[in-house]
């Protein structure tokens, strides 16, 4: 019964911790070469422990689910408790449960709903898939034994950062997996570029967990408990739900737990008690630059491209599947708390498009075989924010279900890419090699259907989970129109109809329906350019890849062959899940009902919107028309003559502009026979000044416009795209540059003036003793006249004083 | 006035020790190398001990439970209680460590002088008269006198022990001088009156409740008030203890002696009579001056200087004595931070807690001066004779065991957390801060705020040389030179006695144990504070009620008991 679902609760995580505990233990003197063995059965049993809490969730949810939800709270230990640390505002106190006199109490809780489930299988799936790939790809690494203790350890965090029911819990594994993430990026860390990525990943994450920690400190303030659950829900280890003591009486602990409602826990969203106006607003924005920080999300997205410096399965395990997904997985959980606030949703969707748009630009022209993969990711997940943004029930779970299915074939392209990039001798320019499709057979039909899945095609993975999400911002436009039309002028009437309890006098007015509506309808188009674009650039690369004459680069060597078993079989394993497993849980409608059974997703205004798992046709077909023209026009370009990529290359590139930047090309006109002419006859007039004075004239014209037309040179296009639209640069001139130079200035603040004065005060009571030193003259008869003395001004002191 | 059996049966432990060390002077007169009489002068205090703990096990609940009552010259409290229990095991521990270091011949003599200062002690606990409690002062002084002499017998232990005789000469001198105007306020010579008859404690009450009426009044009374001999009796008394609590300026004798003593002898100095201080300074300035301006005033500044001088002089020594002479100087201004709290407080609670973290930065303090000097003891034993703090080289290589109390005992001196020092630094300016923020301390914060801040400079400055000896023992390896002992052969060989190891191990473990469990030793101190605090609330007029101590948990007193 219930000990089952907690030993398996406690399982998923723990399997990955002894893992990393045994290989960190005994990898560099026992293990050695074999230290792939505990990590990998640890990740296997993981998963299977994941699989059956899956099959325990689905089936007790299905039982019990229903209205509010399924959740099981597991309370393992206190981890901090300060008793009476705040005091709410007593307005607040009745929307935030409970008695106004709040604890600060953390307990270590894991729990389990849809949700969690969900997340943990696919997270230990494709992190066992990872690490046996990783057997074969690191064989003869140095630091064998590390770089598995790392993967056990992300595994740990990656876990437990889904399972922990607490928000404080949530930012502690948020950051452990950013330190995983940093000891796997610069594994080489004898390489500068790989210890480079590594710190700016950490460091761009920290601007964004900056702004995850100020939520968590206004959730606090302001919600009074950072549990997603109620404390009274939870289970302990042994079974029994810790109910309140039933005579505890008085202002005791208990007593102030009774009542407590957890910020996204069923009571709470059935109540509909969540904080609207700027607070909400604010904590929703401050989660969202976490999320984005995390999600590698416009702005906070240039770590992630960098990121690729690590071995290539790393970047697989991160990128594709876990740590860039906790962003979605958190604003998923907090999607209660998003509702409460339409223009935090309107900023989730903007961002994401945002996002979506630029890196699939960016990935149009790059050349790195993994760079393509990673800018195609940030996209990826930027459609995901697409959908979380539209706010409905069928949106987030189509972001969820789009996040699932993209675990799956972005696993297996970056894999595939590895393959291709162990054969190449760790080359993956893709200038670099061509025609690899005989070479690498298996590699070659995988990575093409992990291509279709990403391009969404039907009936691969990656249609059904994009389409979702197109057709929910359809729906949801849709929806705002009808809403405007209705003649509800502000989606605060619309949110207050559901919610009378919450305070809303300061209700948002800053978006009409009408806005949203027009909002939404761009964001759909929007998100069939980005479609367009994701199938033009996924199949770009492949074809660069696997086709045309057949070339190799010198670094290869003699091993330019088809990869080993223990590389080709998780390829062949995620290809056939990345064909298959959209389309059956879209046609089962598994998916979508697993999911919203999450306590997050099964009530409150969420549940007021579109039901999820109706498949929209016209939307289908717009979208796969789409995909198949991006498809079409890569094939055209790229599997043809080079002539038309050219061409089109330097159109995007301006070249014209340099040819009109050419002053020679002016000077030359003074040669052209009839300007010759009209020079030679305004000479015989004694006009011969005139001309060649405007002849200076145009020539320097024609020098003061080279200067707008270079930098037209420098943003056309193309370059934007090649070179990431400079965002780079931009943030090395406007943030690292000037802090540079501050830091440098504070260093020799401190260096000459505060350490001086300390170095200061550090002498002074040496010289002090070395004066009171004097006294200690070792002279019997002073020293009883120092002790006499001494009573004698105490006596003296007390008779000067007069006092009482 | 002969004693009645009662207060015999009251001082048992003593009157064991007593007949216990002039067995040993006897016996040993004879035969000086028997075994019997080496376990005597070991056995005597765990004898002691058990009487303590067993024969008056039912006395302790009651204790907590009651508070303070008094036997004719005897004063029955928690206090007394827990301060005899500790200086048994403080004999027991400073016995251990001494049993090598004397010639043999001299070793009972040795064994029975150490025996005596401890009764002394004892008698200090427990002392409800002034008689008694000059006695009880003097028991300690004056085989302290002798043990110094039977140390070693060099120039600069004769110059130590002649500098010791003279100076404690007059500070008793001082101390009794004191005592007299004491006596000449109240008339009599008990502390704390039972039932009709009235103690120093009640006739002083009485005298200053007199006083500030007639200040009140403005009225010029007929007959002079005895009050105005208060000043007078606080200073001298004052002066008398700050001798042996090594405080400014009466802690010149302290580096010379230290410096010229053994190391087990610097044990001895730096616990026996600091404790007596402690205590003398309780049952005399503490119960019977409750919130007297002259006494904190005097308290605080004595303790801002004492512990800045002790500091400051300690980070230029290179002789390692010489550096803990300095250091025990300095935490003598620690103790008085406690006890200037106490003094200052008008109420129970905040008096109680000032001498209770007094009392446990005292225990702290006596366990790493314990363990300290007997690792200096075990490495002089093992044939590595410490006297310069460079000297002590590549000992956390060569003796880890012996390097690691130093250590432990130096992080507790320097109060860093996990040992018993920090809880007992932490307490104190704890109790200062409560002081310094109270509402209802107004004018007085700014003292207490200026103690506060000096006392955690003061921590800073310690730990820098206290922090040297520990890097001087693992940082710096040992210079190799040919002639040195540890590099000779036979010497290498030699190792310390079990008994000096024993008492090292002891006194780690319990620094470490009074750090990692605080509670047991705080609840202990606690109690023993309540006692006092309450003794020294008595209303002016009414003397002989003394108000219910706080019930507390019967448990405490056996916890109490195993650990102090």
């Amino acid at each position: 019964m219930d000990s089952k679902l907690h030993l398996l609760m406690v399982l998923v995580p723990g399997l990955p911790l002894a893992a990393a505990v045994l290989t960190a233990l005994f990898g560099p003197r026992q293990l050695k070469a074999a230290s792939h063995w505990p990590v990998i059965l640890a990740l296997a049993g993981s998963f299977l422990a994941s699989l059956a809490l899956l099959g325990e969730v689905k089936q007790r949810s299905a039982e019990t689910g229903g209205q509010g939800g399924y959740e099981h709270v597991l309370a393992l230990w206190t981890w901090v408790d300060l008793p009476e640390a705040l005091r709410l505002d007593p307005a607040n106190a009745k929307l935030s449960g409970g008695s106004a006199l709040r604890d600060f109490r953390i307990d270590v809780t894991l729990r389990a709903d849809p949700l969690t489930s969900t997340m943990l299988s696919m997270v230990t799936f494709i992190s066992t898939l990872v690490a046996i790939f990783a057997a074969g790809y690191m064989k003869g690494e140095r630091g064998y034994w590390r770089f598995f203790t790392y993967i056990a350890l992300f595994v740990f965090s990656m876990t437990m950062l889904v399972s922990v029911s607490n928000f404080a819990l949530l930012f502690v594994f948020w950051e452990a997996v950013g330190v995983c993430s940093y000891l796997l990026i610069g594994f080489w860390y004898p390489k500068p570029d790989a210890a480079a990525a590594g710190m700016k990943a950490f460091l761009v994450n920290r601007v964004g967990d900056f702004g995850f920690a100020l939520a968590l400190f206004l959730i606090w303030t302001t919600y009074g408990t950072l549990d997603f659950h109620d404390r009274a829900t939870a289970a302990s280890f042994s079974g029994e739900a810790a109910a309140p003591s039933a005579e505890s009486t008085g202002d005791s602990p208990s007593d102030r737990a009774t009542g407590l409602m957890g910020v996204v826990s069923p009571a709470r969203i059935k109540a509909n008690a969540f904080w609207g106006g700027g607070v909400g607003l604010a904590i929703c924005l401050l989660l969202m630059l976490g999320a984005c920080g995390k999600s590698a999300q416009f702005p906070l997205h240039v770590w992630l491209p960098d990121a690729m410096e690590g071995p290539t399965p790393v970047s697989a395990l991160i990128h594709a599947a876990t740590m860039v997904t906790a962003g979605v997985y958190m604003v998923t959980r907090c999607t209660p708390l998003f509702s409460a606030s339409p223009e935090a949703q309107a900023t989730v969707a903007v961002v994401g498009g945002a996002t979506a748009l630029l890196a699939g630009l960016i990935a149009l022209t790059q050349h790195d075989l993994k760079r393509v993969l990673a800018y195609s990711t940030v996209s990826q997940l930027g459609y995901m924010f697409l959908g979380l943004g539209t706010g409905s029930l069928l949106g987030i779970v189509a972001g969820m279900f789009h996040l699932f299915t993209h675990a799956f074939f972005k696993a297996l392209l970056f894999l595939g890419s590895g393959s291709v990039m162990h054969a190449m001798g760790h080359v993956i320019d893709m200038r670099r090699f061509s025609g690899l499709r005989h070479l690498m057979p298996i590699t070659h039909v995988t990575f093409m259907i992990g291509c279709l899945a990403l391009a969404g095609v039907p009936p691969l993975s990656g249609f059904w989970s994009k389409d979702a999400i197109v057709a929910s911002l359809h729906e949801q436009a849709h929806h705002w129109q009808e809403t405007s039309a209705d003649g509800k002028t502000s989606p605060a009437k619309h949110a207050s109809e559901e919610s009378a309890t919450i305070p809303k006098a300061n209700a948002p007015t800053l978006l009409s329906a009408a806005a949203l509506a027009r909002l939404y309808q761009a964001l759909y188009y929007l998100a069939l350019v980005v479609a367009f674009m994701t199938a033009f650039y996924t199949f770009r690369a492949f074809y660069l890849t696997f086709y045309g004459p057949e070339r190799v680069p010198a670094e290869a060597g003699s091993h330019a062959h088809e990869s080993p078993w223990s590389m080709c079989g998780p390829l062949a394993i995620l290809a056939v899940l990345a064909a298959g497993i959209g389309g059956y849980l879209e046609w089962t409608h598994g998916f979508a009902h697993f999911v919203s059974l999450a306590p997050s997703l099964a009530g409150g205004p969420v549940l007021g919107t579109e039901k999820p798992g109706e498949f929209h046709l016209t939307v289908a077909a717009t979208s796969t028309l789409v995909a198949l023209g991006g498809i079409l026009l890569a094939s055209y370009l790229y599997l043809g003559s080079k002539r038309e990529v050219q061409w089109l290359s330097s159109k995007a590139n301006l070249d014209e502009l340099s040819s009109w930047m050419d002053v020679e090309r002016v000077a030359r006109w003074r040669n052209k026979p009839w300007i010759a002419g009209i020079h030679a006859n305004a000479k015989t007039v004694g006009l011969g000044w005139l001309t060649l004075m405007l002849g200076n004239l145009l020539l320097f014209a024609a020098l003061l416009l080279t200067a707008p037309m270079a930098l037209g040179h420098y943003v056309s296009p193309y370059r934007l795209s090649y070179r990431k639209f400079y965002w780079d640069e931009i943030y090395m001139a406007t943030v690292v540059w000037p802090l540079q130079t501050l830091g440098l200035l504070l260093a020799w603040i401190d260096r000459w003036i505060v350490d001086g004065a300390v170095n200061l005060c550090g002498r002074l009571p040496t010289q002090l003793g070395s004066l009171m030193r004097s006294l200690q003259m070792g002279l019997v008869p002073f020293y009883g006249l120092a002790m006499l003395l001494g009573t004698l001004i105490l006596i003296a002191a007390k008779l000067l004083w007069a006092g009482s | 006035m002969l004693p009645d059996l009662t207060t015999l049966t009251l001082l048992l432990p003593e009157i064991v020790l007593i007949l216990s060390a002039t067995a040993l002077f006897v016996g040993g007169a004879f035969r000086p190398r028997a075994a019997a009489l080496a376990i005597l002068g070991h056995g005597a205090y765990l004898a002691g001990l058990l009487l303590l703990l067993g024969v008056e096990w039912g006395r302790w609940e009651s204790l907590v439970e009651q508070g303070a009552t008094v036997s004719g010259p005897l004063s029955l409290d928690y206090l007394g209680q827990l301060l005899r229990s500790l200086t048994l095991v403080i004999g027991l521990l400073l016995s251990l460590v001494m049993s090598r270091t004397s010639p043999d011949e001299l070793k009972t003599e040795h064994a029975g002088t150490l025996m005596l200062t401890i009764a002394g002690l004892m008698f200090v606990a427990r002392a409800n008269e002034l008689v008694l409690m000059f006695v009880g002062l003097e028991l300690i002084s004056i085989p302290t006198y002798a043990l110094l002499f039977m140390g070693r017998r060099d120039r600069s232990t004769g110059e130590a022990t002649a500098k010791y005789f003279f100076l404690s000469l007059l500070s008793s001198g001082l101390l009794l001088y004191g005592l007299s105007f004491l006596y000449g306020m109240a008339g009599t010579t008990t502390l704390i009156g039972s039932g009709s008859e009235l103690g120093i404690r009640e006739v002083v009450a009485s005298l200053r409740a007199a006083a500030t009426t007639a200040a009140a009044e403005a009225s010029v009374p007929s007959t002079p008030n005895l009050w105005m001999l208060a000043p007078l009796a606080v200073i001298l008394v004052s002066a008398g203890l700050c001798f042996k609590l090594a405080a400014v300026p009466f802690h010149f004798y302290a580096p010379d002696v230290y410096q010229g003593a053994t190391a087990g002898n610097a044990a001895l100095l730096a616990v026996l009579p600091k404790a007596a201080g402690v205590l003398a300074f309780t049952r005399l300035i503490v119960a019977i001056f409750p919130a007297y301006a002259t006494a904190w005033q005097m308290a605080v500044i004595v303790s801002i200087l004492t512990m800045t001088l002790g500091n400051i002089c300690a980070l230029w020594q290179k002789h390692v004595r010489r550096l803990l002479g300095y250091s025990s100087i300095a935490h003598s201004g620690y103790l008085l931070i406690g006890l200037s709290v106490a003094l200052v407080a008008d109420n129970d609670a905040l008096r109680a807690e000032g001498l209770a973290a007094t009392l446990f930065y005292l225990a702290a303090y006596a366990f790493a001066s314990i363990g300290g000097f007997a690792a200096l003891t075990y490495l002089a034993e093992s044939g590595k004779p410490v006297d310069h703090v460079e000297q002590l080289a590549g000992c956390g290589r060569s003796h880890p065991l012996a390097a690691g109390v130093l250590a432990v005992s130096m992080f507790s001196f320097a109060g860093i957390p996990v040992f018993a020092g920090f809880w007992g630094k932490f307490a104190l300016f704890a109790s200062t801060l409560e002081m310094a923020t109270g509402a209802t301390y107004g004018p007085l914060s700014g003292w207490f705020a200026t103690l506060a801040i000096v006392g955690a400079l003061n921590a800073a400055i310690g730990a820098a040389y206290y922090l040297r000896v520990v890097g001087a023992m693992f940082f710096q390896s040992a210079p190799v030179v040919s002639g040195s002992p540890a590099s000779d052969g036979s010497a290498a060989t030699a190792t310390g006695s079990t008994s000096t190891l024993s008492a090292m191990v002891a006194c780690g473990v319990l620094v470490v144990g009074m750090g990692v469990v605080p509670v047991i030793g705080f609840r202990g101190a606690g109690f023993a504070g309540k006692s006092v605090a309450a003794t020294a609330a008595v209303p002016a007029v009414t003397p002989a009620v003394t108000p219910a101590v706080t019930p507390a948990v019967s448990s405490a007193a056996t916890s109490l008991g195993s650990s102090p």
